[in-house]
């Protein structure tokens, strides 16, 4: 009898199990599918975006990297990967220097401030582009590249403020307290135990903040003007004008680069992780 | 070995040195938002002593070490250190030195560089560092440890770092907050001699919060026993054991039994109560107390003892059970009135002269052993009539 109940228990994990990774894969499937498919795609022989391909080419590839060819689109890379940089810098600093501001504090203006910072991830993008388009042209604010990236800064700010304040409540108070009474200054205590150890969040936040700028559409679309083309937007046109095969190159390239970068970041996250 | 234990040359450069520093509190209190954690304490730690704060979980201790530190700014009160007041004195500048129950070890730097942390800090030259680190690692015996990660010891032996790191720093003050927690009985012993010796031999003022009364009983010099953010009692292990000042310095303190009684007559120091279960005893009463009055009669097991005729001091009572508890063997007795009472002797090789069920005489030894107490429990109907 015991067997049998076991037996019914054993059944119910089994199913269980199974309809768990039967979701898990068709997770896996929407996920993973339409990368494959457009790198597949990349490395078409035919001169239009068909799947499947008709034959193995690098030309997509050897268009995209003419320097005469695709001017356009190295310019918009170049952008883009600028822009990405100088919100990345911008955007870690302000995000570190207000968690560490917040991360203590209890009062109702702290408590605001910290649900300031994470507003921009819930709020639709698009409406503060407008409104962000708006003010900068009122003000007389020309620069696009500039103003891209403090678009940028906004809309991306919450995930690297976010992944730095659970770092930072992550870091045992008494830490802090032991350094300053075995004599450390602040500024000692900051440098050699607080951003020692909260290293890996501002990493990894860095990272996405990095990772969604590269990939903003909305802002980007508000705030450029034709002498600074964005990489995604630049993509959108080609596709919108001729179906350029060359997207899916760049696609490629992309998922590359990011693959590389996210096997760095891991790295860096995992060693630091040693350090603790 | 005895080498290692002298007393440490004076450094040059290392911003604090020298021990023996008073540390005085002043009408402390703190609240956190609306509670009061600690209530107008105050209190004088002679300079190179050891005394014990005890109490129960939540009264208060951790925040009066945090305090102390400087951590904390208390609400009210003032705190000074070796006769100077350090109200508006930074933690890295007051010299306290303190080992959290965690320990609290830096996650990502190695054992060597963690107790190279405050010497480093304060501006050591760096071969006194060196010469720092060793010599506190050898005290604790971790040496051979200098290079590996704290997540890679066990609690002990970071104990042990953490109180090598502390010691490095060379503090005037030493607080522990519970530093023996994770450390299983026979290291714990050892390194309660190991940091009393030190203490002694650094004169280092050194206060040690516990709840592990005999913890407190025998390491400190004095104890300062809290409840509820308030002191109950400050004295000699033995003074605030034998003659506890409150109900709950008797009852937190030891094992006791809290018999009912009533005040028959007082006569100077001594005060005459007549057990409800029978009998008449003298006691000693921290506070004084009227003829009638309801009280409870603290009594030690150990201050009691099985007899097997009445007689002055003695309470019938029935043997209950015995449990034989390594080198002592403890009754319990029902006394007349039906209550139940411990009774502590120490072993004899003659086999038990009791048996359980027997009717047997209890008698109180009070010499030094009992303290009574005002019975608040019960509203005393006789001094209403009087009143
Ligand atoms: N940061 C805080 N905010 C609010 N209340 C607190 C805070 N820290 C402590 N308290 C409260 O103050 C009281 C005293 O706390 P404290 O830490 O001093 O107790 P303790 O005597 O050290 O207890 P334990 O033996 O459990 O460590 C407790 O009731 C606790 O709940
Ligand atoms: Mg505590």
């Amino acid at each position: 009898m015991a067997d049998g109940a076991r037996r019914g228990l054993d059944l119910d994990l089994w199913s269980y199990r199974i309809l768990l990774g039967l979701l898990g894969m068709l997770a896996l499937v929407i996920m993973v599918g339409p990368v494959l498919i457009v790198l597949a795609i990349s490395f078409t022989a035919d001169s239009s975006m068909r799947f499947p391909p008709s034959g193995f080419s690098l030309r997509w590839y050897e268009a995209l990297f003419d320097p005469v060819r695709s001017s356009q689109i190295h310019r918009a890379a170049i952008n883009t990967v600028q822009v990405g940089l100088w919100a990345t810098a911008i955007g870690t600093l302000l995000a570190l220097l207000a968690a560490l501001a917040l991360a203590r504090a209890r009062g109702v203006a702290a408590r605001s401030a910290d649900t300031l910072f994470v507003t921009p991830l819930m709020l639709p993008q698009i409406s503060f582009a407008v409104a962000a388009l708006v003010f900068f042209s009122m003000i007389g604010f020309e620069a696009a590249k500039p103003a891209i990236v403090i678009g940028h800064v906004v809309v991306c700010v919450p995930l690297v403020y976010k992944t730095i304040s659970a770092s930072l409540s992550q870091l045992d108070p008494a830490l802090i307290e032991s350094s300053a009474s075995l004599g450390a200054s602040r500024l000692r205590t900051f440098r050699r135990i607080t951003l020692p150890i909260i290293l890996p969040g501002i990493g990894a936040g860095a990272f996405l903040l990095f990772m969604a700028s590269k990939d903003n559409v909305a802002v980007s679309l508000f705030l450029s003007d034709a002498r600074t083309n964005m990489l995604p937007i630049r993509m959108w046109q080609m596709l919108e004008g001729t179906l350029d095969v060359r997207v899916a190159a760049v696609s490629g390239v992309l998922i590359l680069a990011t693959l590389v970068l996210m096997l760095a970041m891991e790295r860096f996250v995992r060693i630091s992780d040693r350090l603790r | 070995m005895n080498v290692l234990h002298a007393p440490r040359p004076a450094l040059e450069g290392a911003a604090l040195s020298g021990t023996g520093h008073a540390v005085t509190l002043t009408g402390i209190t703190h609240r956190y938002g609306g509670f009061v954690a600690v209530r107008d304490v105050s209190l004088e730690v002679a300079g190179g002593s050891l005394v014990a704060f005890l109490g129960p979980s939540g009264c208060g201790k951790s925040t009066l070490l945090r305090a102390i530190a400087g951590f904390i700014r208390p609400q009210a009160g003032s705190i000074a250190i070796g006769g100077e007041v350090v109200d508006d004195v930074r933690p890295n500048r007051r010299g306290v030195g303190i080992v959290f129950q965690n320990y609290a070890l830096f996650p990502h730097l190695s054992v060597a560089e963690n107790v190279a942390y405050g010497p480093q800090a304060q501006g050591v030259p760096r071969a006194q560092v060196r010469a720092l680190v060793e010599e506190n690692l050898r005290l604790v015996q971790m040496a051979d440890y200098a290079k590996r990660l704290p997540r890679e010891l066990s609690g002990g032996q970071q104990q042990r770092v953490a109180l090598a790191r502390v010691l490095a720093a060379r503090p005037r003050i030493l607080l522990l907050d519970e530093p023996f927690g994770a450390l299983d009985k026979n290291l714990r012993f050892d390194m309660q001699i190991e940091i009393k010796r030190l203490q002694r031999e650094l004169n280092l003022t050194t206060i040690l919060v516990t709840h592990d009364q005999e913890e407190a009983m025998s390491m400190a010099e004095r104890i300062v026993v809290l409840n509820q953010g308030r002191i109950e009692q400050v004295g000699a292990p033995s003074d605030v054991y034998d003659r506890p000042a409150t109900l709950f310095a008797g009852t937190f303190i030891g094992s006791t039994n809290l018999l009912p009684a009533r005040i028959a007559a007082i006569s100077g120091a001594t005060t005459r109560v007549r057990l409800a279960a029978g009998g008449e005893v003298d006691a000693v009463a921290p506070a004084p107390l009227g003829i009638g009055g309801r009280v409870l009669l603290s009594v030690r097991p150990e201050r009691m003892r099985l007899v097997d005729g009445p007689g002055r001091g003695r309470v019938a009572a029935r043997l209950d059970v015995s449990m034989p508890l390594g080198a002592t063997v403890v009754h319990e007795v029902i006394l007349a009135d039906g209550l139940r009472a411990k009774v502590s002797e120490p072993r004899t090789h003659d086999g038990p002269a009791h048996r359980p069920g027997d009717p047997v005489h209890v008698e109180l030894r009070l010499e030094s052993g009992a303290a009574i107490f005002p019975d608040g429990l019960v509203e005393d109907p006789e001094q209403e009539n009087q009143a």
